[in-house]
Order: C-alpha cells, then structure tokens, then sequence
C-alpha cells in the first residue's frame, strides 16, 4: 500500500518536472563571419541583437518560453512612456549580456521623443529611416553590471530596416522590427549594433 | 562457392578506366550554379548488358556573381549600398554505378541506363566585395559545406571505336542527404550532366576477345 503511495507521488513529480522543464528557445543566433563574435544582420525574426560594447560582444538574452503556462522570456520591450511636456518617450530596451560572462546581465535602451497621439502607424513608418539620436530628441542607455554605473544621454544612430506593426485588438499589437545602430557615450562606445525581432502583443505597449 | 563466382567473372570481365568531362547545372538553385564536371571510373563489364563501375568525380565552379543589400548607420554616408557577391559551388562524389544496356549491347550503337549511388560533399565559397568598415550586410550569406549519400541516373550513348569506347551521358543527381545549418541564399545542389568520356580497356577478360 505504501509502495504504491510512493509510486503515485513518483509518477506526479515526474509529470510536473517534465511540464516545468519543457521550454522553447525562439532565437536563432547565425554568427557574422566579418564580426566576429556577434550576430549577423538579419530581418527573418530571430529574436536577437548584438553589437559591441567597448569592444566585447554583447547579446540579449534568448526568448524562452517555459511550459505549463509559465511564460516567456522576452529580449526586448517596446513601451511609450508618458512625458510631461507634449511629447512623450518611446522606449526600446534590450535585456542581454556580455558573450563572455552570462552573469553580466543589464540593459541598453533607446529613449525618442515622440508625439502623445503616436500609435503603432507612426512605429510602422519608422520602416526605411535612419535617425541621429542626439540627445535633443532622445538618447542611448545602458546599465552594465561591470560598469557600476548607467550610462545614459548617449548620443548616436539607429536605422529601421524593417518596422510593420499591426494591430490585432484594441490597444494590442504585433510586429517585426530589425536594423542598425550604435552609441557614444564619451568615453564608452556601442558599435556594430544589430537588432531583428518579431514582436509578440505581450512585447509592446502604446 | 564466392570466390569461385568472383574468379569466374573476374576471369570473363573487362576493365576499362574512363576518364570524363562535362558541365552541370544545378536545378535546384535556379541554374545559379554552373560547373565544369571532371571524373574517372572504373567499369568492370561483366557481360554484354551490364557494368559496374566505380565513380570518382570532382566539380570545378564557375563563379556566380550577384548582390546583396549593405547598410551604413553612418550619416554622412549613403543609408544603401551594393555589397558584390561572389559565390563557388563545387563538388566531390565517390559512388558505384551500374550501366545497363537497353538496346544495341550486340551492335556498336550502344544505348544504356546509368545508375549511381554514394557520397557527394558540396562547398559553397561565399566572398563579398564593399565597405567592410562603414557597412553591414543584410542576411548574409557565408562559406558553407555538407556532405552526405545521394543518388543519381541517366542515359548514355556509347559508340564501339576501334580502340576504346566514347560515350556520352545526360545524368541528373540528387541533394546530397544533409542539411545547410544556415539561413543561406541558396540550397544544397541537384545538378543535371551533360558529360562525354572516353573508354580504355585496360585488362582484357581470357574468354573474350
């Protein structure tokens, strides 16, 4: 009787083990032959983005999604912040690492002004445009843990190869985004930064 | 009991080393990939309908030009760029065949069925030509190999000559049983043959002459 207990309780742990330990990497890391060390520029989804800080490969995070409903991980958020003057902020920030060391996890984000009536059209039309972040109209960050400090009002470049948003209920919306970008923040520089999403409703708020 | 069998055939066989040349197209990359095809077998004729022949082939590229898009975050460059790219298939493949005559084995008009089965490795050499420090390429393609078995088939003319045999052959061949691990511009290779060889006996069998 109290083998067959045991076994039950086996069998339970067993089941729910397998259910937790289930997950599902969605990024796909393709390494660049000419730059060593990150990803190459892609516009295919692969949930990835790279570049050089001060000179050491960083990357985010892979998007991992446990089973049994326990959610996923994502690499990057796209929100819009309200500001207080017209204009408020949107924000674009990557979680990731350096490739070296997977205990250095911090951030790097780009704060652009943008109008309060922007929606997900004005995201779509960003599509093509390569804008100069300049600190007028917003600026880079970035909290490293090795650092010991955030670096923030970085000035620098972005290129929107790709941005198609869509909206698919009220207030929710899917999309792609992938391109380039760097950032100096005097005396430490982004280079070589390449960014390819797909992004999932949970992913962006406008 | 084998080896007796395998004496006797050895005994009424003939070996013929053939060199062969040709050109391919690979048909499964839109004709992209076109090669100069290079080759010696072996064939044993074991008798008047069939060979059995072992295949040792090299394939030498003729380079594929083509262009993908770069990209510069620089603002006071151009946003779009051309980036050239150069890509050269070629190939290597060991495999046994089978030639089997249709029609024509007792004239010197000799129509047959070829078949062949074996490993083939593939190379694609990926080279680009832009401004490596101020542009990044998008999806680029890079140096890639896969090996693996494939199978292939066709036809073949055969003339008798007073010494030797010229042939020539229309054979079309598989994708090799492997998998690009990389989000490539192009696929594994399926290419179409059109060779011509040359047939020299180089051991002739007792019985026949």
């Amino acid at each position: 009787m109290k083998n067959n207990c045991t076994k039950k309780w086996l069998s339970v742990f067993f089941t729910v083990f397998i259910l937790l330990s289930c997950s599902k990497n969605a990024t796909k890391y393709y390494a660049d032959g000419q730059d060593k060390g990150i990803a190459i520029f892609s516009n295919t989804g692969n949930n990835l983005s790279s570049c050089f800080i001060a000179g050491k490969p960083w990357r985010t995070v892979a998007r991992t999604s446990s089973g049994f409903r326990l959610g996923t991980n994502y690499e990057v958020q796209i929100n819009r912040q309200p500001a207080t003057n017209a204009k408020d902020t949107l924000i674009i920030q990557w979680r990731g690492y350096y490739e070296a060391d997977r205990n250095s996890e911090g951030y790097l984000s780009l704060h652009y002004a943008v109008p309060a009536n922007f929606t997900f059209r004005d995201l779509s039309a960003l599509q093509g445009t390569r804008l100069s972040i300049d600190s007028t109209n917003g600026f880079f960050e970035t909290g490293i843990p090795d650092f010991n400090r955030v670096y923030t009002k970085g000035k620098g470049n972005i290129f929107f190869q790709t941005a198609r948003f869509d909206s698919v209920a009220a207030n929710t919306f899917t999309g792609n985004i992938s391109g380039l970008f760097d950032a100096d923040f005097g005396s430490l520089q982004i280079t070589k930064g390449r960014f390819d999403h797909f992004i999932s409703s949970a992913q962006i708020r406008l | 009991m084998i080896t007796m069998h395998l004496v006797t055939t050895a005994c009424k066989a003939q070996l013929y080393i053939e060199p062969v040349a040709g050109f391919q197209y690979d048909i499964n990359n839109h004709n992209k990939f076109k090669q100069i095809n290079t080759a010696v077998q072996l064939s044993l004729r074991t008798n008047r309908h069939y060979e059995i022949i072992l295949l040792l082939q090299k394939t030498w590229p003729l380079k594929y030009l083509s262009g993908d898009s770069s990209f510069s975050i620089n603002p006071g460059l151009p946003l779009y760029s051309n980036a050239e790219k150069t890509i050269r298939a070629s190939s290597f493949s060991l495999a046994v065949g089978n030639r089997i005559t249709i029609t024509g084995g007792k004239t010197n008009n000799i129509f047959s069925v070829i078949l062949y089965a074996g490993l083939n490795a593939q190379r694609f050499a990926v080279a680009y030509k832009y401004d490596k420090n101020n542009y990044t390429i998008l999806n680029p393609d890079r140096t890639l190999t896969a090996e693996g078995l494939f199978i292939s088939g066709g036809f073949e003319y055969m003339r008798k000559l007073k010494k030797g045999r010229f042939f020539t052959q229309l054979i079309i061949a598989s994708t090799p049983t492997a998998k690009l691990k990389y989000p490539a511009s192009f696929g594994l290779m399926a290419p179409l043959y059109l060779n011509a060889g040359y047939s020299i006996l180089i051991k002739k069998s007792k019985r026949e002459k």
